[in-house]
């Protein structure tokens, strides 16, 4: 009865569904493989060409840094370095942890260490993050399990810069063997899970260490899959086709959060998204004007509008959980932003532009349109601009702007030197460091002064007084810092999230 | 035969190198410095002069432009500025991705689009005609990255029948495991295949569909369809082998055409179903500037578009001999 066509279609379309349904369901959870799904896939597993953190939570499952970052109170622990002294303001002494060995068979020992750090801050290695360690003079390896760094200059952060991810401790023999060029591709490392395969812009996978020096996992297998569309993430979280799904967004959490079998996890983050203004250039050059247009933006309004309960309010440059920081309360205040702006010669306002990313930070772009909305109000019209990536990285190391720019910043150490440092001294204005060209004197000096010792409260303090000093200057206006939000399948158990951003799943373990 | 099939080659070749003078001249031409994508603008200026003097990207750009035309003579495609792997591999690993998706997006069309087409054309102006035509318009008004997530909703969520996302085994070696007698590495590229493949088909099943339509409806009316059926041929002969063989020539003209764009313009599709093509990559390498790479892939996208062409005219003539090539 039916014609020849459409019975052909309906063939075709059972055959199809058929074709589906007789192989294998979705995979059942295995008990010792984690899937984790996150947005981008790392560039490289070669610590010393590390920028951007999905290659920096691989490198830190395969590879030991000498000391750790404790997750909750940021402050710095042993790792493959069982303990140190300073022998005097600038020379370190650490005890290195015996019976540890290279997933590739030799012992680690100061040997090891030397030639790991060496090599990321060799100038010949070209390492764009090699000023992280450039504090460093000498490494001598005194004996087997002793390793002495001496430094240019008292350096009071240098132990939080040992956790960086560029410090992790590489296998000698590997990276002789890989070259430069190799060992992204086939690292190996001290670490709790050796590198498996990397299908790039898929996944990489690691299996587990059987010979690490610590407590073994529980995992035999971790997959870090790269999917970068966010629903598309959510709904391998639903199918259980991963296990953890990261960099997640407050939409995506609201509706993960209603579905059964689904644990939402939110973190703090270290990271601000703030609007830095050019203060070398006209107008806001003039402080008065800064503080106009800080008083002008209700970050109140912007945090709950676009971010509901998925973003903190800052209170100040640096968020006030960071150890040395300080809470500054926001004003929101139009009136007295006009008659600031009125003082300082701009009664009717003026027109200036608003420099942004799209797609670095969530709603980076949004931010900046409700920003320029809201300045209008007190007639600054801000015509925004929008970059794309490689534009904007252009646009900040041209230093072309002579209005505001959208930026955002982290601190991957914890420690409040590498926030300020980079931020708001007036030698670091290139690049995405000090975007807004900030120089202060005084400030300059603080910084200084927190860096050259290695003394926990005289450094604090320092902070706590230069963080006073820019919050009068308003360099920038702090506009929200985001929350980390992580979406586990029930029977994940024992994630800890971290403030820096590194996600390390070693402790995880699936409890079916 | 033959020598229309040599001198096509030949102008192909000419086209692929303008080609490359364009696509250099573009991507040199956009502002963006790959040395600061992969620096993320953190490095000293003399750190990142040495970084594009290993890259020869501090050579004046025709210098540059001879430099890649002498490697890639030789087969040298250079190497990722990002991952560092040979451009040469990348590409073709990823192109099997691509050409996997769009091989089965096209069957699934021509599949649904072809007999949709003939039923409309015999059933001109009728209930089914006019149901099959707005549903062509409405694959072909569909935003494909909606249809992607609807589609993994309730193939994967609401029934879980099709994995959300990935790539299962590669085609081709899934096909050499078969032969070898196991069946699973082919179901499995198979399930991973069909809604990335879905997806990207019912957009063209709307081209497709209605160029059937009306090209089956021209031909229907001509006279010697009209002696076909009165010759007492069963009507299943005089529309597959009498019909739809005159009308053929610009559906595969159409089909050949899309399946082109189908090579280079499944990037949707890829991000959506996290499928590991080239579409996606080539964007990707635009966005960090990666030089070698959006060079090695549009080479890749140009070669494999001019060769779609040329087999799709090959193929008029084996479709109708009356088709000659001087």
């Amino acid at each position: 009865m039916l014609s020849r066509s459409l019975r052909f279609l309906l063939i075709v379309i059972g055959c199809s569904v058929i074709a589906g349904w007789t192989t294998t369901g979705i995979a059942a959870p295995s008990s010792s493989v984690l899937q984790v799904g996150w947005g981008a896939d790392p560039t490289t597993l070669d610590p010393a060409f590390q920028v951007d953190t999905p290659s920096g939570c691989v490198i830190r499952h395969v590879m030991d840094t000498l000391v750790d970052l404790d997750p909750s109170d940021l402050t710095v622990k042993p790792l493959l370095a069982k303990s140190w002294k300073l022998l005097d303001d600038k020379t370190y002494r650490f005890s290195l942890r015996e019976g540890v060995t290279f997933q590739d068979g030799p012992p680690f020992n100061a040997e090891a260490v030397k030639y790991s750090l060496e090599r990321y801050i060799a100038p010949e290695t070209r390492s764009p993050r090699a000023w992280y360690l450039d504090c460093i003079d000498k490494i001598r390896a005194i004996d087997d399990h002793t390793v002495e760094i001496s430094l240019k200059y008292p350096f009071g952060p240098f132990l939080a810069h040992l956790t960086y991810f560029g410090a992790a401790i590489v296998s000698p023999k590997s990276a002789r063997e890989s070259g430069l060029k190799g060992f992204g591709s086939q690292p190996v490392g001290t670490g709790p899970f050796r590198f498996k395969e990397w299908k790039r812009g898929e996944e990489v996978s690691l299996t587990r260490n059987e010979s690490y020096w610590g407590k073994a996992s529980t995992l035999k297998e971790i997959r870090f899959k790269a999917i970068t569309e966010t629903s598309t993430r959510t709904i391998a979280l639903e199918t259980g086709e991963i296990d953890m799904a990261l960099d997640l967004f407050a939409h995506d959490a609201d509706r993960l959060k209603k579905l059964p079998g689904i644990n939402v996890m939110t973190s703090p983050n270290l990271r601000t998204v703030f609007i830095a203004m050019n203060t070398k250039a006209k107008p806001f050059d003039d402080p008065r004007v800064r503080e106009a247009v800080h008083l002008a933006t209700d970050t109140e309004g912007l945090v709950k509008t676009l971010f509901g309960e998925y973003a903190l309010v800052p209170s100040g440059v640096m968020p006030s959980f960071l150890a040395g920081g300080k809470k500054f309360p926001k004003e929101y205040d139009i009136k007295k932003a006009k008659d600031l702006l009125a003082k300082a010669g701009y009664p009717d306002g003026f027109k200036t532009e608003l420099w942004t990313c799209v797609g670095r930070y969530y709603q980076d772009k949004e931010s900046a349109i409700f920003v320029a909305n809201q300045l209008e109000k007190v007639g600054i019209q801000a015509s925004v601009k929008v970059f794309e990536f490689a534009a904007y990285m252009k646009a900040l190391v041209d230093r072309k702007y002579t209005g505001m720019v959208l930026g955002g910043w982290g601190s991957a150490t914890g420690d409040a030197d590498q926030y300020l440092f980079p931020n708001f001294h007036s030698s670091q204005a290139s690049g995405n460091r000090n975007m807004a060209n900030y120089s202060n004197a005084e400030v300059d000096r603080l910084i200084e002064l927190a860096r050259r010792t290695a003394d926990r409260g005289s450094r604090l303090k320092a902070y706590q007084r230069a963080l006073e000093i820019i919050e009068e200057d308003h360099p920038w206006v702090p506009l929200y810092i985001p929350t980390q939000v992580f979406a586990l399948k029930n029977y994940v158990k024992g994630f800890v999230p971290r403030l820096n951003e590194v996600v390390l799943v070693d402790s995880v373990s699936l409890g079916n | 035969m033959f020598e229309y099939i040599v001198r096509r080659l030949a102008f192909s070749v000419v086209t692929l190198v303008g080609m490359t003078v364009l696509i250099f001249l573009m991507i040199h031409l956009i502002p963006g410095d790959p040395v600061d994508v992969m620096t993320r603008g953190e490095a000293d200026e003399a750190t990142k002069q040495m970084i594009r003097k290993d890259l020869g990207l501090d050579q004046p750009l025709f210098l540059q432009y001879l430099t890649y035309m002498g490697h890639l003579i030789r087969g040298d495609l250079g190497r990722s500025l990002r991952t560092h792997q040979p451009v040469s591999l990348e590409v073709l690993r990823r192109a099997g991705a691509t050409v996997e998706l769009a091989l089965f997006g096209m069957l699934i069309s021509i599949l649904i689009a072809v007999p949709v087409g003939i039923l409309s054309a015999t059933r001109p102006y009728s209930f089914v005609d006019y149901a099959s035509m707005v549903a062509s318009v409405l694959g072909l008004s569909m935003p494909v990255f909606w249809l992607g997530i609807l589609l993994m909703l309730l193939l994967s969520i609401q029934f879980p029948i099709f994995p959300a996302l990935g790539r299962g085994e590669p085609l081709f070696s899934s096909v050499r495991l078969l032969l070898g007698g196991q069946v699973a590495p082919l179901a499995d590229s198979l399930r991973h295949l069909f809604l990335p493949a879905a997806t990207l088909g019912f957009f063209n099943v709307g081209f497709i569909a209605r160029m059937t339509r009306s090209c089956m409806l021209e031909v229907l009316n001509q006279d010697y369809v009209r002696t076909a059926r009165s010759k007492g041929l069963p009507e299943r002969i005089v529309i597959y082998k009498h019909a739809l063989r005159n009308a053929l020539i610009p559906i595969v003209t159409v089909v050949g055409m899309q399946f082109g764009f189908l090579l280079g313009g499944a990037v949707l599709t890829e991000s959506v179903f996290a499928w590991p093509g080239l579409g996606r990559f080539i964007v990707e390498s635009i966005l960090t500037r990666d030089y070698p790479f959006i060079q090695g892939g549009l080479l890749f996208f140009g070669t494999a578009f001019l060769i779609v062409n040329l087999l799709t005219d090959c193929l008029y003539g084996l479709i109708n001999p009356q088709v000659r090539y001087e």
